[in-house]
């Protein structure tokens, strides 16, 4: 975990050989100093309430940005307060817990984490037991929260919806628009900016486009991305989708792959707005920054291929790409 | 518009209401629309009469449970071929967009559970604490052998799996014995199964049942961040690799570049070593080289001689290098 406003390192320029990308930063983006020794899980930008862009890998308090919230493999979420500088446990789980998002009501506010004990359980910070536990059908694998939804995908291809209004409860369960297992999940919005369908990632380089309450059925579709051309031509190399992240102010959406690259997306024309270089190792996590100037991403090893190309020599990255010009939509024609 | 896989074999049973396109073999030249329901290798199959109406739901359905076979095998083909994660569940067919109607079986098939990235990432984290690492990856090759069976069958779909399949979709309750989606996996860790016997855990139970304590300011300690540190010998017999095997490097073909299909950026030192050895063996001279700096008053006459003159004599060529002075 670290907090930074300097932007810093410098640029190592590869040469312009086409074989292996020497260039660790091949899109000459900033590079952020001091990033973690360990992959980076996830990226969050500091909310808009603070004048400068912190950015830490975990979950921000959303309401003053004074909190941070880290969740683990010790089976414990912690809350760290930026001004007091110490920690303490706020959650806990019977095994790792994969997610935490902060959701702010206007009756309550609490800590949401998933787990792979196959449980949900909201937390108010002020107690120890959580005021709510919802039971998954499998091992909790990504969410997303946009209030007042909240989105839950597990193991075995689950999605579930869940209303936040009062207290949580579950609204819908969807059928996968995916055949593999999935990844990541993000909400987007419509106009009037209410949580209206969602982006989902799988392993097999897909992302389907999916609304809550679709007004056609032909409004949902998927496509194809990180793939990229083997040597055997006839075949694609196949990689995860690890994280999809949607603009905040033009509702474009970015993915990131296990193939070490990341790529912007217009949902409603249904194109492709660019691809970046390839990096190093994959990218695990991306994010926005408030006013979508900044998208930041993290490269390093997701376990993709296992143990054996697990290389601790190998540095991590975070970069902070200018994306706010690359990200404006496609004018539909 | 899609072409009837089925027309091209001779034997769609819709015929001219066929929804896909039956495109005119040209080895048969053009034929008329009466004999389109015929293939050169079966009967002339019944004209679409108005009473088999009643059947055609469930022959749709079983037209869009063959072609399934095919989507299986594509799969299966394209995810080991390209080097998908293989630890994935797997759904054949999407229910949600079939005209099949209501089936009490999952979608996914039995057997293949889902493993994500970073539970495997962890499990290999805590075994390397636990001294363990070695078991990890026996454990971990049992797995991916396990699962790279199953696929293989998907690919090659023999009477039994694709028997199994059908009957599967069409919502029977089968049993997958005797099949390859009949073998249980080992399950890895007991990450998938949500019991609270200590002994069938990998990873340890938090000690007490109510873990948080009043909200206790803590001190954030500074503790160094754990490090996962492979050990230094890798076991060379446990590797799993997504690519189907066999997978035979470029190296084979005697060049001196590396193969452009291997993952350049991911490649440890060891698989990096591994590729050198098997490149081409330069062949070396039989005569041992010398390489140290020999003064001149170590020549022969006759090297030195030979070092001296303008232009080295056929025949008299010394096989030391020249001394330092007379470079």
């Amino acid at each position: 975990m670290f907090g930074s406003t300097g932007f810093g390192g410098s640029s190592f320029m590869g040469s312009n050989v086409v074989t292996a990308p020497t260039n660790h930063n091949p899109m000459k983006d900033f590079e952020v100093v001091s990033p973690p020794d360990e992959s980076i899980s996830c990226l969050e930008f500091s909310p808009a309430s603070i004048p400068q862009n912190f950015l830490i890998a975990g979950s921000w308090d959303n309401h003053d940005g004074s909190k941070v919230f880290m969740a683990g493999c010790d089976k414990m979420a912690k809350c760290w307060d930026l001004n007091s500088n110490q920690s303490i446990q706020v959650a806990a789980h019977d095994a790792p817990i994969k997610t935490c998002h902060w959701i702010k009501s206007h009756n309550y506010s609490c800590l949401m984490t998933g787990s792979w004990d196959k449980t949900l359980k909201f937390w108010d910070l002020r107690q120890q037991s959580p005021i709510l536990t919802i039971n998954l059908p499998e091992r909790c694998y990504c969410a997303d929260v946009e209030y007042p939804v909240a989105v839950v995908s597990t193991a075995s291809r689950h999605l579930l919806v869940y209303q936040l209004e009062n207290t949580p409860s579950e609204a819908k369960r969807i059928e996968s628009p995916l055949k593999y297992q999935h990844r990541c999940v993000s909400i987007f919005k419509d106009k009037k900016g209410m949580p209206t369908g969602f982006a989902l990632g799988s392993i097999e380089g897909r992302v389907a486009i999916q609304y809550i309450t679709p007004s056609n059925p032909k409004d949902n579709f998927t496509f194809k991305c990180h793939r990229s051309n083997g040597t055997n031509q006839q075949y694609q190399d196949i990689y995860a989708v690890n994280d999809i992240k949607f603009h905040p102010v033009h509702g474009t959406l970015a993915t990131a792959g296990s193939d070490g690259r990341f790529s912007f997306w217009d949902k409603d024309s249904r194109t492709k707005l660019k691809t970046s270089e390839q990096m190093e190792q994959s990218i695990t996590a991306c994010c926005f920054n408030r006013d979508g100037q900044i998208f930041a991403y993290a490269v390093s090893y997701d376990w993709s291929k296992g143990h054996e190309f697990n290389n601790p020599q190998k540095k991590n990255y975070i970069f902070l790409h200018s994306c706010y010009e690359e990200m404006k939509p496609r004018q539909k024609s | 518009m899609v072409v009837c896989k089925f027309f091209l074999e001779g034997r769609c049973r819709f015929g001219a209401n066929c929804k896909n396109e039956h495109t005119q073999s040209e080895k048969f030249g053009r034929i008329g629309n009466a004999y389109q329901q015929q293939s050169f290798n079966q009967p002339v199959r019944q004209q679409y009469f108005p009473q088999q109406q009643k059947l055609k739901e469930s022959q749709q359905q079983e037209t869009n449970l063959e072609s399934l076979l095919y989507v299986v095998k594509d799969d299966a083909t394209n995810s080991m071929q390209g080097g998908q994660w293989l630890f994935s569940c797997y759904a054949p067919l999407l229910r949600k967009f079939s005209k099949i109607s209501f089936n009490k079986n999952e979608e996914n098939l039995p057997s293949l559970i889902d493993y994500s990235a970073e539970e495997l990432k962890w499990e290999a984290m805590q075994s390397s604490m636990n001294g363990q690492f070695h078991d990890y990856t026996v454990k971990l090759q049992k797995l991916s052998q396990s699962y790279q069976t199953i696929q293989r069958a998907l690919q090659n779909l023999d009477q039994a799996t694709s028997n199994y399949i059908v009957r599967y979709e069409r919502g029977e309750n089968v049993s997958p014995a005797g099949t390859a989606l009949g073998n249980i996996v080992s399950s890895f860790p007991a990450v998938n199964t949500i019991s609270n016997s200590p002994s069938q855990f990998s990873f340890t139970l938090p000690s007490t049942q109510n873990p948080i304590q009043a909200p206790i300011q803590q001190q954030q300690t500074a503790v160094a961040p754990f490090k996962f540190q492979l050990p230094l010998q890798q076991p060379a017999g446990a590797s799993f690799s997504f690519h189907l095997t066999p997978q035979k490097p470029a190296a084979a073909s005697f060049s001196f570049k590396l193969p452009s299909h291997q993952p350049q950026s991911l490649i440890n030192t060891a698989v990096t070593n591994e590729h050198n050895a098997t490149t081409r063996q330069i062949p070396v001279s039989t005569i041992p080289l010398i390489t140290e700096n020999i003064s001149h008053h170590q020549l022969s006459q006759i090297d030195l001689d030979q070092f001296k003159a303008d232009k080295f004599s056929f025949g008299k060529i010394p096989r030391v290098p020249p001394p330092i002075e007379l470079r």
